[in-house]
């Protein structure tokens, strides 16, 4: 897997007794990772941002102002432009970010939860459990991931809330065989071979001596996750099936600036950095996550 | 290998035996009655019962299922409900345009993605490598649908070189030229994620083959590095590669919901969009059944290939 299993660990090297070895923990490799710190900066800084989005002195998003339509950014009162009502696109990236965040998040919520549920139960008890799980997950990856998703929310009708189920469901397997691997791979190792002899229950077992050591993997699957989820509700948004007005979110925001795309681009513009920036966050840090958590992988790419 | 063969067949024969209940289901979770649907508000009871029965929806669920799939065999996949049209010669005719454009973005990201992925890591941890690296972080972070957008402000607006949107100018003859033409922005924006994903296992396999014993056999014997290179770490990727193209094309058949709309590009994903927000069922269900079913297809075709190319896979 990696490249650089030659070499060797410098840090404990005995030829420095003087100099107290540099702690190499997840924790400080992910803080020397600029990129993933990076990531983790813009995160804090949205999250921050949509959870305070009531009280900032911001216009209000849906303000509609048609004297002032498709202003371009550095508009003095209007520092991003406004959209084709004349409503204030700063403020309404703002507010679309909870939005945009609440629905990955809980998206992601569902998906790891009954995800790693299938994963813990199909990898611990192998043979047929297994096989039947993961039978009905290989005809969940038989659909391109987001034409499940536009099949799920023709069936539920347009809608955040059913976007964000689709996306859930369609996320699903993606915990499912990861959890699934991570189970296996710690499964047959001594100390839960010792468990089981010394009569612990397979409950006790899951809950405490497997599901406590692939939560690593877990968080890295989380983050990386987490970055696809956004762009896809704003995906579904863009095309209609999201978001519905009143409510917006990034995506239905760009569907609307679609229209204008000639006279007023940076209706899209603005938006869309928003996307990318946000994704590019999360992706960044689940890299780092990965490479801090398991060494093995550093510097690897996928 | 013969055995292999056949445990592949049978496996994706019962993947799409679940697919196509799948499908079914779906439709069949849909909030209100299709024959509502059918005849609209003003339909008396009467008629919404006896239509029912006419098309066999009282029947348990097993029965209509299996009645669905000896139609859906033959090529029979209901009429649109708002083209009143035969689904099937609808779809396939959207179909062909979306595996022009999937094709040309496979192309496309094949290439590119090859290249950037070999001269990673032939400069490993170079500032090429880097470079490299950061924009395969940046493509998959960009949705295609906005990307795309960008291209059109960029390259149709601005600087008119190529049309913002179709698959031939609304008039003339159509031409391998004009489709040319056409192609060239929506593929290269579907493009982008998968050459992004290439380039990176490219990468990652070339650093893997290249750190192991028999190429520093090679070298030590005096084999040119850049033979080392190709023959050895470049021949080993490429096998390795063949377990991507199945992902590729989930990525390009998704990818091409967005695109198509986009640039309205005439295939099966836009055709798609537009029938969920008209709530024409038959056209969703025809349309996730074909896309499905081509994409078990390729990953059984790949999987094939790879075991033929690569003997360890058949023996595991």
């Amino acid at each position: 897997m990696s490249e650089g299993s030659s070499s060797a660990p410098l840090l404990a090297n005995p030829s420095f007794p003087s100099r107290r070895p540099v702690a190499d923990t997840p924790f400080t490799r992910l803080a020397r990772n600029r990129l993933a710190m990076f990531g983790l900066v813009v995160i804090l800084l949205v999250t921050l941002l949509a959870l305070l989005a009531p009280v900032l002195l911001i216009t209000d998003p849906n303000e509609i102002n048609t004297a002032a339509r498709l202003k371009p950014p550095g508009t003095p009162g209007n520092l991003f432009g406004t959209d084709q009502l004349g409503r204030d696109i700063l403020s309404r990236l703002i507010w679309g970010a909870r939005v945009s965040l609440l629905v990955a998040v809980v998206a992601a919520t569902i998906a790891l939860t009954i995800g790693t549920l299938i994963g813990v139960i199909a990898g611990y008890f192998g043979g047929l459990v297994d096989n039947i799980f993961m039978r009905l997950i290989d005809v969940l990856l038989a659909f391109p991931y987001v034409l499940l998703a536009i099949a799920l929310v023709s069936a539920l009708g347009p809608g955040l809330v059913n976007a964000m189920i689709a996306i859930a469901i369609v996320n699903i397997s993606f915990y499912a065989r990861n959890v699934r691997s991570a189970v296996l791979s710690i499964k047959s190792m001594e100390y839960i071979e010792a468990a089981r002899a010394s009569g612990a229950s397979h409950a006790r077992i899951i809950f405490l001596d497997i599901l406590p050591n692939i939560i690593a993997p877990i968080l890295v699957l989380v983050s990386l996750n987490i970055g696809w989820m956004v762009t896809e509700t704003a995906g579904l948004s863009f095309v209609g099936l999201g978001a519905q007005p009143p409510t917006s979110d990034w995506g239905s925001m760009l569907a609307d600036g679609r229209r204008f795309i000639l006279v007023a681009p940076h209706a899209i513009i603005m938006p869309g950095i928003a996307i990318v920036l946000l994704v590019f966050a999360f992706n960044s840090l689940g890299d780092g996550l990965r490479d801090a958590l398991d060494p093995r992988l550093r510097k690897g790419g996928r | 290998m013969r055995r292999y063969i056949v445990q592949r067949l049978l496996s994706a024969l019962m993947v799409l035996v679940g697919v196509s209940i799948l499908v079914f289901l779906v439709l069949h979770l849909t909030p209100g009655d299709p024959v509502q649907i059918m005849l609209g508000p003003t339909a008396k009871p009467g008629d919404i019962d006896r239509l029912r029965a006419e098309f066999g929806l009282d029947d348990p669920l097993p029965v209509q299922y299996l009645r669905w799939v000896s139609r859906a065999l033959q090529g029979d996949l209901g009429r649109s409900i708002q083209l009143n049209r035969p689904v099937l010669p609808e779809l396939m005719g959207r179909f062909q345009a979306t595996l022009i454009l999937a094709t040309a973005a496979a192309v496309i990201s094949f290439s590119l993605g090859l290249v950037l992925g070999v001269v990673s890591a032939v400069n490993h941890n170079r500032l090429i490598d880097r470079l490299v690296a950061g924009f395969a972080m940046l493509a998959v972070s960009m949705p295609a649908f906005w990307i795309g957008m960008i291209g059109i402000v960029l390259f149709a607006v601005n600087l008119r070189w190529l049309p913002a949107s179709g698959m031939y100018p609304p008039q003339g003859e159509p031409s391998w030229g004009k489709l040319f033409i056409h192609l060239l922005m929506p593929a290269t924006t579907l493009a982008l994620v998968p050459m992004a994903v290439i380039a990176r296992f490219t990468r990652s396999q070339m650093l893997e083959v290249l750190g192991q014993e028999f190429v520093l056999t090679a070298r030590a014997k005096g084999v040119p590095k850049s033979r080392v290179i190709f023959d050895h770490a470049f021949g080993n990727t490429l096998v390795a590669l063949i377990t991507l193209l199945g992902l590729e094309a989930g990525i390009l058949l998704a990818g091409a919901v967005y695109v198509e709309t986009v640039f309205a590009w005439p295939g099966i994903g836009s055709l798609m969009v537009e029938a969920i927000l008209k709530r024409d069922f038959p056209i969703v269900q025809g349309g996730v059944l074909v896309i499905a079913t081509s994409y078990v297809l390729i990953n059984l075709v790949t999987d094939l290939i790879h075991a033929a190319v690569d003997p360890r896979i058949r023996v595991a």
